[in-house]
C-alpha cells in the first residue's frame, strides 16, 4: 500500500507503550496492533483524532505517502 | 447459537437415517427384485415406513432402460446405481455443512465451500444424466454384448429445472464468499 503506518516511530518518539497508547484512545491493543503493522483497511476519523489527541501530533506524523513500486 | 447447533444435529441425524434408507432401499431392490427383464419391472416400488420409495427411470432415462432391458440388461444394476451416486454426494455435502453449524462456524469460506460443492454434485448429475447412457452404450457395444443398442441423449424438464436450481446455489454459495470478503474488511477498520 502506498500509505505507511509510522505509528511505532511516534511511540519510540513519545516514549509510550502500545498497551499505554490502546487505553488512551479506547480500542483494543489488538486493534492498533493490526493499525500499526499496515494490516488494516482503514481508519475512522474518530479514532486518528484520539491517536493525535494521545500523542500530541498531527496525522501526517503517523500516516505517511511513498509511490508504490509497480 | 445453541438453537442452530441442536437443530443441526437433528438435521445430521436425518440425513444419516436417508442415506441408510436409500442404500437399504437400492440393496433391496438389487438383492430380492427380479429385474430379470421386460420394461414393466423398470418400477420396484417398496412400502419403508408408510412412505413410497421407487427406484424408476420416468424421466430421462426412461427410453434407455426400456432399450436396455429390451437387450437383456439389469437395469437397477446399471442405471440404479448411476442415479444413486449424486444423492450420496448431496447428502454428504449437506451432512459436512451442517456438521459446521452443530461446531459454531457459520459465516466462513468452508461454509460457503461446501454450498458451492452442493451446486457442484447436482450439476454432476446433469451431466451423468446427459452423458451416462453414451457411456454406458459405448461400453456395452465396445464389448459386444450388444450391437443394436441405441446411442440415447435426453434433456428434459428435471435437468433444466436441476440446473437452475444449482446455478441458484451457485450463486447463493458467491454472494456468501463475498459477504465474508467484507465482514473481513469490516474487521480491518480501525
Amino acid at each position: 500500500m502506498a500509505i505507511i503506518i509510522e505509528l511505532d516511530v511516534m511511540l519510540a518518539k513519545r516514549k509510550m507503550k502500545l498497551n499505554d497508547l490502546a487505553l488512551k484512545v479506547g480500542i483494543t491493543a489488538q486493534n492498533l496492533s493490526v493499525l500499526k503493522s499496515g494490516r488494516a483497511k482503514a481508519i475512522r476519523f474518530t479514532t486518528l483524532d484520539a491517536i493525535c489527541e494521545a500523542l500530541q501530533c498531527n496525522p501526517g506524523d503517523i500516516l505517511l505517502f511513498t509511490e508504490n513500486d509497480k | 447459537m445453541n438453537k442452530i447447533k441442536t437443530i443441526s444435529k437433528y438435521i445430521r441425524s436425518l440425513l444419516i437415517l436417508i442415506t441408510v434408507l436409500h442404500l437399504f432401499v437400492y440393496a433391496s431392490i438389487l438383492l430380492f427384485t427380479d429385474t430379470s427383464n421386460t420394461a414393466s419391472q423398470l418400477s420396484a416400488s417398496y412400502n419403508v415406513f408408510s412412505s413410497f420409495i421407487e427406484v424408476s427411470f420416468k424421466d430421462s432415462w426412461q427410453g434407455f432402460a426400456q432399450a436396455l432391458s429390451q437387450e437383456g440388461f439389469n437395469t437397477i444394476i446399471i442405471l440404479g446405481i448411476a442415479e444413486s451416486l449424486p444423492y450420496l454426494f448431496i447428502y454428504f455435502f449437506i451432512f459436512k455443512l451442517f456438521g459446521l453449524y452443530q461446531q459454531g462456524i457459520i459465516f466462513t469460506y468452508k461454509n460457503s465451500f461446501y454450498i458451492k460443492c452442493i451446486g457442484t454434485s447436482l450439476l454432476g448429475w446433469i451431466g451423468l444424466s446427459l452423458f451416462y447412457p453414451i457411456i454406458v452404450t459405448l461400453v456395452i457395444r465396445f464389448t459386444g454384448q450388444s450391437k443394436t443398442l441405441p446411442m440415447m441423449i435426453n434433456i428434459g424438464s428435471t435437468e433444466i429445472k436441476y440446473l437452475i436450481i444449482s446455478l441458484i446455489i451457485y450463486a447463493f454459495a458467491w454472494i456468501m464468499k463475498e459477504a465474508i470478503n467484507l465482514k473481513s474488511e469490516q474487521e480491518l477498520v480501525i
